[in-house]
């Protein structure tokens, strides 16, 4: 049994979901931890934090990622609470937290988090660069820094293509008209440059990993999806176990010198059954749950390397386990809506 | 009831899913039929035996109908090339 109070950040349950609400019930159904569960939030109303069976306490952090701000806040909040662990899950909180991992370890507090360097490759225009350089498939892409490029880029890549942000979010769009939309709502998000990429025809397929700090692989689960949302998220999908995908999984694990939680998004094209890599996202992906229901409690072993055990890897998982995402209304008193934005705080169990 | 296979599930009713791909099937009862007897080794000849006297179909149809088949679970990598071959 671990013993040890868990902090989660990524509790929003949209239609572009974060992985914070399946971390925490893989930890919670595996009958093998003790403590709280604390939410890291950076709104009121991210969907998760009012969940009272998930989660114990809830704390605002900043919004804006300032790191001596962020380490403040982490200062003022273990003055309320005790965080044993913190587990960020957010692709943007990663940009940050391994630099306060020290300063945080002073508070008690650990990360499994890899370097630095290692983090900045899932930012997508170095990503490119990665897959060229390691020879892995890559869709063509271009940064677009102006509208007046849009069209020729199109013509170069074809259509429909992606349009994404460099951190975060994307579209698949089917005209230059939509791509312009596209592009002024990401530009406005996450700034230039925006990147516009080829769409590889194929069904998806991703992998969740873990590796312990010294980069040793402990367990790692292949999913295809099945129901994608609007904004290509997967809201049904089935455990597989495909060894090419396994293996190329493996393979960039080693070549990313990769600690800790990983998510590998893939696309397998139909005509070559080549995988060609869409993202690195650096933190589990938001059907962790399925993992854990497949036998590979990921969240449960992140955990517990975090805290300096050691785990053993896990040798198998089930295929065919599938998951199929629903939304449940969850309700509670406007006193907790209050409390959370006077307070920054909230305790869900007194 | 369920059919053991390390790369499918098969149930009686006719669902396949394959657990390398994440594809499913939805196979008749004849194709279900045949599917299990490639994946058990059985020879297209066996096979065609097989069909002639549990379905009452002419040797000539059973054998066309085989081929046809195996080329199309080959064409959905849910056979190897060695299975696909008309003649074993």
């Amino acid at each position: 049994m671990i013993k040890c109070n868990i902090a989660v950040s990524g509790l929003n349950s949209t239609d572009d979901p974060a992985p914070g609400i399946a971390f925490i019930r893989s930890i919670r159904e595996s009958g093998e931890w003790e403590g709280k569960i604390i939410g890291l939030a950076y709104d009121a109303m991210e969907t998760g934090i009012y969940d009272s069976s998930l989660l114990d306490e809830v704390y605002l952090l900043p919004y804006a990622f300032n790191r001596e701000a962020l380490l403040q806040r982490f200062r003022d909040i273990t003055c309320s609470t005790h965080i044993d662990v913190v587990v960020p899950l957010l692709d943007l909180e990663l940009l940050d937290l391994p630099a306060l991992e020290p300063s945080l370890k002073e508070l008690g507090i650990s990360l499994l988090v890899p370097h630095m360097s290692r983090i900045r490759v899932h930012i997508k225009l170095r990503l490119a660069e990665f897959c060229q350089q390691n020879g892995i498939c890559y869709p063509r892409q271009v940064a677009v820094v102006s509208p007046d490029t849009i069209a020729s880029t199109m013509y170069e890549l074809g259509t429909p293509v992606f349009i994404k942000g460099i951190i975060h979010e994307s579209y698949l769009a089917y005209s230059a008209e939509e791509v312009m939309i596209y592009y002024t709502r990401i530009k406005k998000r996450w700034g230039l440059p925006v990147l516009v990429q080829e769409y590889i025809k194929g069904d998806e397929y991703n992998t969740d990993c873990l590796t312990d700090r010294e980069g040793n692989l402990i367990g790692m689960v292949g999913m295809r999806k099945l129901g994608l949302t609007d904004k290509g998220k997967a809201w049904s999908g089935v455990t597989v176990r495909d060894e090419k995908l396994l293996n190329l999984s493996k393979d960039m694990l080693k070549k990313l010198d990769w600690v800790g939680p990983v998510e590998f998004e893939f696309v397998k094209q139909h005509d070559s059954g080549d995988y060609y890599l869409l993202e690195i996202n650096p933190r589990f992906g938001t059907w962790i749950y399925l993992a854990a229901k497949a036998d590979q409690n990921l969240p449960l072993a992140a955990v517990q390397l975090a805290m300096g055990q050691k785990v053993s890897p896990f040798q198998n998982y089930k295929e065919g386990v599938i998951f199929v995402r629903h939304s449940r209304d969850i309700i509670c008193s406007i006193e907790h809506l209050a409390k959370l934005t006077a307070d920054g705080e909230l305790k869900l169990k007194e | 009831m369920n059919s053991a296979n390390k790369n499918f599930y098969i149930n009686d009713n006719g669902f396949v899913f394959d657990y390398v791909a994440g594809t499913s099937y939805h196979f008749n009862e004849t194709g279900l039929f045949v599917f299990k007897k490639l994946l058990a080794g059985t020879t297209q000849a066996d096979i065609i035996t097989e069909l002639e006297s549990t379905y009452g179909v002419s040797h000539d149809i059973a054998a066309a109908d085989i081929s046809d088949f195996r080329q199309q679970l080959y064409n959905l990598e849910l056979i190897t090339s060695k299975a696909a071959k008309p003649h074993d």
